[in-house]
């Protein structure tokens, strides 16, 4: 008897199957060639190998991952199987979302915005290259699917930042003031963004300068027009990052002849504190972010020539604290408060502002059950503004004696709002997140409702489709608001937003591949037209339709992208008194991004960048006014069109070891083609004749430099 | 109601190598199969240890390491979950671990080394100022060295004095009174330092290293098929 068993042992596998629960998996499958048998209820198998040898096994189970396992009679074995990573499930997103968290499904890598010819390793400059955000200009403004700058929301380690950049009213600021070398998570969202972020109408850009681990680093960034430092240091369980830097290019200037009138240097400098620290079940960050700039510049505007002068500073800080509450909560409390001053001065005209604005916001996430969270919260900006000086009424017109549009007095505009979202994971192949948002607009008196959806399906492993929708609201300028100089009865502004978005992701030979393909419609509401008895009036309305394709690839040693974007936009807006082309409506934007590893420690980039023209207004000659001056005779509006923009960038870079120290060492040739691309249309005092101003990089650079990091 | 579930697992378990903690100390040196079981002994074993989710993840690192080539969605899959488990542990040990699992995330989606190779080198730093004598923390940043770039400050000539004091360490290492406690290393710093040695033009201390860590375990799968097909001359098998 005991022999029989014995005999029977010798020629049995035996074994025990467990799931990722550590629960045995009945009727799991186990072949061995010809031999196969199921798990018991217990997750135990038997399997007679009438040879009494050594068998290869295979043990599956529905919704497993599949394992082999070498089986030996008398050796009996413990089978744990994994979740099947075939059966990947839906990532439960929310609108149209690029972000910059590594992995591979990366579309804006910190790398692609260091590497990337042209972005000057900028990050706005780098969001711009993605499809859907406009190449018409080369300021560091985000044009958003047909939107303007202003309709994007702004924020930085859980504040919000208004004044991101240095030189405003230059071309839309040339450069940003946050510094990439501290940036690590940067979430660009054009299109049917989060129920969290209100007071935004077309797209939100979230920069996070937080990291999970502290070490301590230093960077030097030496360049023709920029210099810059950036250090960090551990500080106990913390981290204090710092960076500062200094950006003159007068030598640019002088060698180039870009802007052989300036009076004063385009001089700008920024400095940047971060300190983030463990507190309690979650971390506590503080950020200071400083600016200042400065210009003075002959050139022309419009109709007239002079001495353009502008000063600026902006203040920016921010405390940022989370808390985990239990396994399953977590708070968060953000709270910014931002500081800006801005005299610009050109001819009589000018306009001596300051702005102060505070932000807040008290957030909760709630993990229902698996797959199931629930995000609410309260927020609150308010903003106060004093702008004193004067503009031309009609901006194709600075003639000393045109008319005038004055400020003379301060005004300040709160918003408080709510919101919750429920994002849900329906199954491993849908998800859903829908979300609403209340806001009560003080300037406006107004209070506003939005509920916004999205709706994810993994079609197959690598496909993702999803559908977007919901309304958007945002206070109008507050200049337009001005009880004085503006219409305070003013509605607030509203667009609704739908896209269908199709993502992919997969392999190809030794290279890596992301594709995104998406459709959007926006429509806008209460738009500010300009009124000749209420100065201006909430009748104006609008659309943008497009379509936006990005596909990325990436192998051992060639990395790059090609995005397009189709735009159709039309608003009855400003002077424009029927719905036509605004200057945002640049139909076709085109960026392609090459970069090569030539060998080890070289690396050969190139872009591309091109935008079809900007509508404008054409003025067809001057009538002389009474006082002696002139003014435009304006042909219908936004009939007239900028020449396309086009410019190609060259970047060579050697990294290399010198001793402890990493050194990047880079020569860039922007505008290769030495193309000379339009800014804007000026004219004499008579309007006799049309000039152009050229934009800033409308010649070939080469600009070198080196970054040193230890 | 985990003892409940395993139950069945017990009956089995009696007849598996009943010393789990031993086995764990030599993760770095047995097979994918090898690994697999001890895998899911590990996973069925009811032991309460504070040690526990460090030898699941470094028993996951082992497997990833050797299973990433033939099936790399099964091998992300799993380094992620290890990367997340082990983020909350704050010992020497633990850290260094994750820092060793960034090295590997980097394989999978190489973007991704611009901020997970500083966050490894920050995390074996924390590591290394906690324990600055760990042979297993100073082994893996070892390795992490190796495997970076020159440019980046890494290399066989970066790794050796690492390695060498990952040896040394080791040896000195006195054993721990709880078997779960992390004490492994030893064997393992000399296969690498083999390794390292031998990426460096060094062949003959490569061989030397070899044959100490062969005389500690003539079954070392690491140095026998890793190493010495690196190394030429016969008389080192």
């Amino acid at each position: 008897m005991i022999t029989a068993a014995l005999l029977q042992a010798a020629l049995e596998i035996m074994g025990l199957v467990a799931g990722p629960d550590h629960r045995p998996v009945a009727g799991a499958l186990v072949i061995a060639g010809d031999l196969r048998t199921t798990t018991d209820g217990q997750g135990r198998f038997r399997l007679l190998v009438p040879d009494g040898g050594a068998r290869e096994l295979r043990i599956s189970a529905p919704g497993l991952e599949p394992q082999t396992r070498q089986g030996l009679p008398g050796a009996p074995i413990t089978v744990l199987m994994e979740k099947e990573a075939a059966s990947a499930t839906v990532v439960v997103s929310e609108g149209s979302s690029y972000t910059s968290q590594e992995g591979s499904a990366s579309t804006l890598s910190r790398i692609d915005i260091y590497t990337t010819p042209g972005a000057a390793a900028d990050v706005f400059q780098a969001a711009k290259s993605l499809p859907g955000v406009s190449n018409a200009s080369e300021g560091a403004e985000l044009f958003v699917r047909g939107g303007k700058p202003e309709e994007v929301g702004i924020y930085l380690n859980g504040g919000h930042l208004t004044r991101p950049f240095h030189h405003p009213n230059t071309q839309g600021g040339i450069f940003s003031s946050v510094d990439t070398a501290l940036v690590t998570k940067l979430d660009f969202i054009p299109g049917g963004f989060s129920a969290r972020y209100g007071d935004a109408l077309s797209a939100v850009l979230d920069i996070s300068t937080e990291v999970d681990t502290p070490s301590r680093t230093t960077s030097l960034l030496l360049t023709v027009p920029t210099q810059g430092l950036a250090a960090d240091r551990p500080m106990g369980d913390g981290l204090l990052r710092t960076s500062l830097r200094h950006s003159d290019p007068i030598l640019l200037d002088k060698w180039y002849g870009l802007a052989p009138t300036f009076d004063e240097s385009p001089i700008s400098n920024d400095g940047q504190v971060n300190f983030q620290a463990p507190l309690g079940q979650g971390r506590l960050s503080a950020t200071v972010l400083i600016s200042q700039d400065h210009l003075a510049v002959e050139t022309t505007i419009a109709n007239a020539r002079d001495l353009y002068r502008n000063r600026s500073q902006s203040a920016y800080g921010a405390l940022e604290l989370t808390q985990a509450m239990g396994e399953r909560t977590s708070l968060l409390f953000a709270v910014s408060h931002s500081r800006f001053n801005q005299t610009w001065s050109f001819n009589h005209w000018g306009i001596r502002q300051e702005e102060h604005g505070t932000f807040l916001r008290m957030e909760g996430c709630f993990q229902l059950a698996e797959g199931q969270n629930l995000q609410g919260g309260l927020d609150r900006d308010s903003t106060a503004l004093s702008p004193q000086g004067q503009v031309p009424y009609d901006l194709s017109n600075w003639n000393p004696e045109a008319p005038a549009r004055t400020f003379t007095y301060g005004f300040e505009g709160t918003r408080q709002g709510a919101y919750l979202t429920w994002k849900s994971l329906l199954s491993p192949r849908w998800g859903l997140s829908v979300g609403g948002r209340t806001d009560h607009y003080s300037l406006a008196h107004e209070s506003t409702r939005d509920l916004r959806a999205t709706l994810s399906f993994l079609l197959r492993e690598g496909l993702t489709l999803r559908v977007a929708g919901g309304s958007f609201h945002q206070i109008p300028l507050l200049t337009q608001l001005d009880p004085h100089a503006g219409n305070p009865g003013l509605r607030v502004l509203r667009a609704t937003h739908a896209l269908a978005a199709l993502d992919a992701a997969w392999k190809a030979g030794p290279g890596n591949w992301n594709l995104r393909l998406e459709a959007y419609r926006k429509d806008y509401d209460h738009l500010v037209e300009e009124d000749p008895l209420l100065r201006y009036a909430s009748t104006g309305r609008g659309y943008a339709q497009g379509l936006d394709l990005l596909i990325k690839g990436q192998t051992s040693n060639w990395r790059g992208w090609i995005g397009y974007g189709y735009l159709d936009t039309a608003r009855r807006e400003g002077k424009q008194h029927v719905e036509g082309p605004v200057p945002t409506s640049v139909p076709h934007n085109v960026t392609v991004v090459s970069t090569h590893t030539l060998t080890p420690g070289w690396e050969l980039g190139a872009s591309f960048r091109y935008a079809s023209g900007a509508p404008v207004t054409p003025i067809l000659g001057g009538l002389p006014d009474p006082k002696g001056g002139f003014d435009p005779i304006l042909g219908p509006a936004y009939s007239d069109f900028l020449p396309a923009y086009g410019r190609g960038d060259l970047r060579l870079t050697h990294f290399f070891p010198w001793g402890k120290v990493r050194c990047v060492v880079f020569g860039e040739v922007m505008n290769l083609l030495n193309r000379h691309n339009v800014a804007a249309y000026t004219y004499p005092p008579d309007y006799g004749h049309r000039g152009v101003n050229e934009s800033y990089f409308s010649r070939r650079i080469l600009v070198v430099g080196a970054s040193l990091g230890w | 109601m985990r003892a409940l579930l395993l139950l069945p697992a017990l009956s089995l378990a009696a007849a598996t190598p009943p010393n789990l903690p031993t086995l764990l100390q030599k993760v770095d040196r047995l097979g994918t199969d090898d690994l697999r079981e001890l895998q899911a002994q590990l996973a069925l074993d009811p032991s309460t240890s504070p040690w526990r989710t460090y030898h699941e993840g470094h028993v996951t690192y082992a497997l990833v390491a050797r299973i990433r080539a033939k099936d790399p969605k099964v091998a992300e899959a799993l380094l992620d979950r290890t990367m997340k488990s082990l983020t909350e542990r704050k010992d020497p040990d633990s850290q260094a671990l994750l820092g060793a699992c960034c090295g590997l995330k980097i394989g999978f989606a190489p973007g991704s080394g611009i901020s997970l190779s500083p966050k490894a080198t920050g995390l074996f730093d924390e590591a290394l100022t906690r324990a600055p004598a760990n042979p297993r923390v100073l082994l893996f940043k070892g390795i992490h060295v190796l495997h970076t770039p020159a440019f980046f400050g890494g290399g066989a000539e970066k790794a050796l004095p690492l390695l060498e004091a990952a040896v040394k360490a080791a040896e000195a290492e006195t054993p721990a009174k709880d078997p779960w406690q992390p004490a492994w290393g030893r064997s393992e710093s000399l296969g690498w330092l083999a390794m390292a040695q031998a990426e460096a033009g060094k062949q003959a201390e490569a061989k030397a290293t070899c044959e100490r860590a062969l005389a500690l375990d003539p079954k070392d799968g690491f140095v026998t098929e890793r190493v010495l097909p690196k190394l030429q001359g016969p008389e080192v098998r």
